[in-house]
């Protein structure tokens, strides 16, 4: 049998790397004055997109043990949705008006997760008769943590939006105020990630 | 990449991939679709297993797969479907005999 929960390849990796690594300069280059608000928001809003296009790019194949519960076609349908709203978010990023792109993009990326939370509500667990593979095995953990490595980033992106649409209708304040249920959410989903791999590891 | 599209370029392998988009199916009911040998059938699911399109889990004495598709495979997929692509050089006559055996394990 091949391994269906092997590691990611070097490509995935490295395009979130670089991509991470893109925003820390972004916002460095923003700190320092060296490049101008707007391009900041531009660029920064290019890199969300393509964060989301990536995630949403992989998620399907991110499979979990028959035994556990398919999940395929709700992970197939979001993460069309997640690469459809990717490049709606680039496009946004590039092309909106600069005082405009939070908003827009936020609007877009929320309604990507309500569309794609909506389908995976709805979405049944196939689990084939025979296929009693304990939820708690060592292969199930392996996949779970896997699968929790990008949600952990879809979260963060879910979060981001609505910090933007809170801090395009009530400023600052509102942005922060918006940060605290993100923390507390990103918090216990890393608790569970690194209780994930401990279990994976055996 | 290239193996993905080696792995899409065959008609019977993209047909594949079209059943499992309905769930998980075992080497049995998967084959019975298909009017081929079972040696030819598994050297196509080898090919699938090595671009890493499908997972594959023993489960008693069945073989069960299911689909391992990124979006971009997956519209890739469309896209062979829909324009007929179709390569020559990698029909299953070409299929190396260890891939084969290495599917029968």
């Amino acid at each position: 049998m091949t391994d269906p929960f092997k590691r990611p390849s070097p490509v995935t990796a490295g395009f979130a790397i670089i991509l991470i690594a893109a925003l820390i300069a972004v916002i460095l280059a923003a700190g320092f004055d060296l490049i101008d608000r707007i391009m900041a928001k531009r660029l920064a809003c290019t890199i969300f997109g393509l964060m989301l296009l990536g995630a949403g790019n992989i998620l399907p194949k991110l499979v979990m043990p028959v035994g556990a519960g398919s999940v395929g076609a709700g992970d197939r349908f979001a993460g069309a949705v997640f690469v459809l709203a990717g490049i709606a978010c680039v496009i946004v990023a590039l092309f909106a008006p600069g005082d405009q792109i939070l908003l827009i993009e936020s609007v877009v990326g929320i309604s990507a997760f309500a569309l794609a939370g909506l389908n995976w509500s709805l979405t049944k667990r196939r689990i084939l008769p025979g296929a009693a593979m304990p939820g708690d095995s060592r292969a199930a953990s392996q996949a779970r943590a896997k699968r929790l490595a990008v949600i952990l980033i879809l979260n963060g992106l879910f979060w981001t939006f609505l910090i933007f649409v809170a801090d395009s209708l009530w400023g600052d304040a509102g942005a922060r105020w918006t940060l605290v249920p993100f923390m507390i959410v990103n918090g216990l989903l890393a608790i569970s990630q690194h209780k994930l791999y401990r279990a994976a590891r055996g | 990449m290239s193996i993905v599209f080696k792995a899409l370029a065959d008609p019977t392998r993209r047909r594949v991939l079209e059943l499992l988009k309905t769930g998980p199916m075992s080497a049995g009911d998967l084959s019975a679709h298909f009017d081929v040998s079972k040696p030819t059938m598994s050297a196509h699911f080898a090919v699938l297993r090595e671009a890493d399109l499908v997972a594959s889990e023993k489960i008693g004495k069945s073989v069960i797969y299911q689909l391992k598709m990124s979006v971009l495979e997956d519209a890739f997929l469309g896209f062979a479907k829909t324009f007929g692509w179709q390569l020559q050089d990698i029909a299953v006559d070409a299929i190396p005999a260890e891939a084969i055996k290495a599917s029968e394990k």
